[in-house]
């Protein structure tokens, strides 16, 4: 039973349609890595999912319900959003950034309750910035404030985390770290979408895949297999070439140039 | 904590600006009146002098200071916040061009000097109709963003300046000087009638914005974030932007232009009460009265001759504030 | 004070008679001016025993006839200090028609009566020295005023009957005067043609050098303060100008430019004289 899932989803973007058709669906405790080259509308379709943009034709649907009938605040509760831009003032500590993730909770008016604080608590010692809760985000450094906008997502509790390019300003050290925080978020049950750039991080990581090219789906399953066939090296234009490692779980790839 | 400091530190101010001006009020006299005036049964007759100089002149005064003040530092905060831009100020949206625009006009027309509360009525519409104008023209092409917000304001006060002098240019002199007066800022000549305004309009409209705290936060995180997290983006901000004007143009209408109030009481009390809307507004609020409040009261007793101007004395103060604050975060950095 | 015996008989005889005829209303004792003009004219009026508040304009000598008459113990105000005003508690209070509505109100809400002078055209100021002397209880004083401002204009046109007129700009730079101002009435009572009033101008307005420079005038009136003549002077255009270059200048000092009162006779005089140096007998 999905969670999310889209169905011939069309969406269009300053005039320009920008998903062309997409369908795949989603179940509680997946890890979806969404790859594709740049431009195939990987964070169009994230926006889509959490109902920041409407369809122009097809559905996206959440627990079995179309996403123009879910209420506001049931939807912001239920879906979380991540980018890797953070255009937030840089005045808040991360303890106050975090804790508006609680807002779908509580709404404008309500004071926050142990239960929210909790939340918070457990968002900031998930992402290992506990010791950070009271600086302000503008003393930060990028990586930082990339995993204060995850906690962010957290604190939300979702049943849906979409994220778009998570490990953008990460430290390798920091990479492996968000990753862990993932896959623990995975086996709460959350759903977990990531728009992921890196081919073989998101081969590492993702239970499956899905390959987005020009606005469709091009490919989709287990990671190895979806870079192995060739829609993969049509969309990327280039050689994928994958290389068993003993002792690896999975694969090592490199990419060459296409052959003229 | 912080909040309580101030909280208790603005009547004590109120008072005291009572107490002081450029005549010298005997104490006992200044007790009398109040306590008659708020309804206490007074043991002595009443000196008229003190009366009319306590209860006619200065009272009103002071307390319209501190709602004014209070009201532009509270809009400079939540326009910092909308914006995302720690230097945004209550000039933004062409409020204050436009007021001046209107005041211009009324006085030009000889309005000012027949028809009572016609200035000040005259600088509210022109700031009414100014924000209105830019937020209609930033809308015209689709939803406005910050940015088009931004730039239609500056181009609307930029229009609206530009008109000002124009009038300005062909008016007496006596004429000009009277715009003058009003636009370095002042509360001289201010009464009842104005903290009528002022009560109607400034609290209100100040309370609301403390009431919408959570949603101010949320919608400093970012457009996009705030709308993942529930916040219906663009209602929300029109509303902000609106009661936020409506608190300037009333401010601006009844003292002209009082500059940096917005910029100061935020930024100086950030530190002291951090940035959460629900510690920050009502700390600016009380921030900002305090400051205009004796800024008036130096307008009012620095001189012999006449009443300084309240916009001079802010920018005096404010500026080389900011300009210490400033080298201070750069050292920092 | 400086009236002269019959001034000061006619005065007191003045205030007999209004308070005979008004014994219910007593003349203002305490006056307070917050107008130059208005401190000029109180001065002849009701001398300076009665004043309370003067503007600190009264001791200037470039605007200001009554420099050194009035006693420094009165204070002076650059503009309405209410506070100040409230503590003299003046009976009167005279201000101007530049002054705001809202301040009027504040003057009734703090119960002090006040007077508004308002002198439209030259021929108003007649009547605007008479209403303000009624208002001061010093009706005859002021109808002696005024009688010398009309004789002594009378006795300009009386004068100037017939002379040729010449076309003077008055330049108060870039400034100048054109219909429907006093100073219009004034060139024309100074045996002038107002030049403004002929490029069509009504009102205090900006000319432009370039039409002034077309226009040619006969004579040019600036203020004989600053630098309006060395300006003139150095200008790269008007420089040019035939009345420049011939000297036909007329310098007017700025006490008789700056208010309208009584003395706007002098200003008339000073031109006329400049003007038709051979209707003034030497």
């Amino acid at each position: 039973m999905s969670v999310i899932e889209t169905r011939d989803l069309v969406v269009a973007r300053g005039g320009k349609t920008v998903l062309r058709g997409v369908t795949f669906a989603v179940a509680p405790g997946d890890g979806i890595a969404l790859v594709g080259p740049n431009a195939a509308g990987k964070s169009t379709l994230l926006r889509a999912l959490a109902g920041l943009l409407p369809a122009e034709a097809g559905e996206v649907r959440l627990k079995g319900e179309v996403l123009p009938r879910w209420e506001r605040g049931a939807l912001a509760r239920a879906v979380a959003l991540v980018s890797s831009e953070d255009d937030s003032s840089g005045a808040f500590t991360v303890a106050e950034r975090v804790a508006l993730g609680r807002y779908p909770h509580r709404g404008p008016f309500l004071p926050l309750t142990a239960a929210d604080d909790a939340a918070v608590e457990r968002a900031l010692a998930h992402t290992g910035i506990e010791p950070l809760g009271g600086r302000r985000l503008e003393t930060l450094s990028a990586g930082e404030r990339q995993l204060a906008a995850l906690a962010r997502g957290l604190a939300q509790e979702p049943e849906v985390l979409l994220l778009d390019e998570p490990s953008a300003h990460l430290d390798v050290g920091h990479q492996l770290q968000l990753f862990r925080v993932l896959d623990e978020a995975r086996a709460r049950g959350v759903a977990v979408i990531a728009v992921v750039h890196d081919l073989q991080r998101a081969a590492a990581w993702a239970g499956r895949m899905v390959l987005l090219a020009d606005g469709a789906v091009a490919g989709e399953g287990a990671p190895a297999d979806v870079l192995a066939a060739a829609a993969a090296a049509d969309a990327f234009g280039v050689r994928i070439h994958a290389h068993a490692v003993p002792g690896l779980p999975h694969p090592l790839y490199s990419f060459s140039e296409p052959t003229r | 904590m912080a909040l309580l400091a101030l909280a208790a530190a603005l009547p004590l101010v109120i008072v005291g600006a009572f107490a002081l001006g450029s005549v010298r009020l005997p104490l006992g006299g200044i007790v009398d009146v109040l306590a008659s005036r708020l309804g206490l049964v007074a043991a002595r007759p009443l000196d008229p002098t003190t009366e009319t100089i306590l209860w006619v002149v200065r009272v009103p005064r002071v307390l319209l200071a501190a709602m004014v003040g209070g009201g532009l530092a509270v809009v400079g905060a939540v326009l910092q916040a909308v914006f995302r831009n720690p230097i945004a100020d209550s000039g933004l949206l062409g409020v204050s061009s436009g007021a001046a625009l209107g005041a211009v006009l009324a006085v030009k027309l000889g309005l000012a000097t027949t028809i009572f509360f016609a200035l000040p009525l005259a600088a509210f519409a022109g700031a009414m109709a100014a924000v209105a104008l830019v937020y209609a023209l930033a809308h015209s092409l689709g939803r406005a963003t910050l940015h088009g917000l931004l730039l239609t304001g500056l181009t609307i006060s930029a229009l609206a300046s530009a008109v000002t002098s124009m009038l300005l240019v062909a008016t007496e002199e006596y004429r000009v000087k009277v715009v003058l007066f009003w636009l370095a800022g002042g509360l001289d000549g201010r009464s009842w009638p104005h903290v009528q305004a002022a009560v109607l309009l400034i609290l209100p409209a100040a309370a609301l914005l403390a009431v919408f705290a959570r949603p101010l936060d949320v919608l400093s995180l970012g457009d996009e974030e705030a709308a993942s997290l529930g916040v219906r983006v663009h209602l929300t901000r029109l509303g902000l932007l609106a009661l936020a004007s409506l608190i300037t143009g009333t401010a601006t209408a009844i003292a002209g232009s009082v500059p940096f109030v917005g910029l100061i009481a935020p930024h100086a009390l950030r530190p002291l009460v951090g940035s959460l809307a629900r510690y920050l507004l009502p700390a600016s609020f009380l921030g900002g009265a305090i400051l205009v409040v004796i800024a008036d009261l130096a307008a009012r007793t620095l001189n012999e001759q006449m009443d300084l101007p309240l916009g001079s004395l802010t920018a005096l103060v404010g500026a080389p504030y900011f300009l210490v604050a400033l080298r201070g975060s750069e050292r920092r950095a | 004070m400086r009236m002269n015996r019959r001034r000061g008989l006619l005065l007191a005889a003045g205030v007999l008679l209004a308070s005979r005829l008004s014994a219910a209303e007593t003349p203002p004792a305490r006056i307070a001016s917050l107008n130059l003009g208005a401190d000029e004219i109180l001065v002849e009026l009701v001398g300076t025993d009665r004043l309370v508040m003067v503007t600190t304009f009264a001791d200037d000598p470039e605007m200001s006839n009554i420099v050194g008459r009035v006693p420094p113990g009165i204070p002076r105000v650059t503009r309405a200090k209410m506070e100040r005003l409230v503590e003299l508690r003046p009976d009167l209070v005279v201000v101007s028609e530049f002054t705001e509505a809202d301040f009027l109100h504040l003057l009734t809400t703090s119960k002090m009566k006040y007077h508004r002078v308002q002198m439209p055209s030259l021929d108003a100021v007649e009547a605007a020295i008479t209403e303000l002397g009624k208002a001061v209880g010093a009706e005859a004083a002021a109808g002696a005023l005024a009688e010398e401002h009309r004789r002594r204009l009378s006795d300009l046109d009386r004068r100037l009957a017939g002379a040729r007129r010449p076309r003077v700009l008055y330049w108060m730079e870039p400034y100048t005067a054109g219909r429907a101002t006093v100073m219009h009435d004034i060139l024309e009572r100074a045996g002038a043609k107002n030049l403004a009033a002929e490029l069509g101008i009504t009102g205090f307005a900006p000319l432009p050098a370039e039409r002034a420079f077309a226009a040619d005038p006969d004579w040019i009136v600036v203020r004989k303060e600053g630098s309006a003549r060395t300006a003139l002077l150095a200008h790269p255009m008007l420089s040019r100008l035939a009345a420049v270059r011939d000297g036909r200048i007329v310098e007017v000092p700025g006490r008789y430019l700056s208010t309208l009162t009584h003395h706007t006779a002098s200003t008339a005089e000073t031109i006329a004289r400049a003007l038709h140096p051979d209707r003034f007998a030497p």
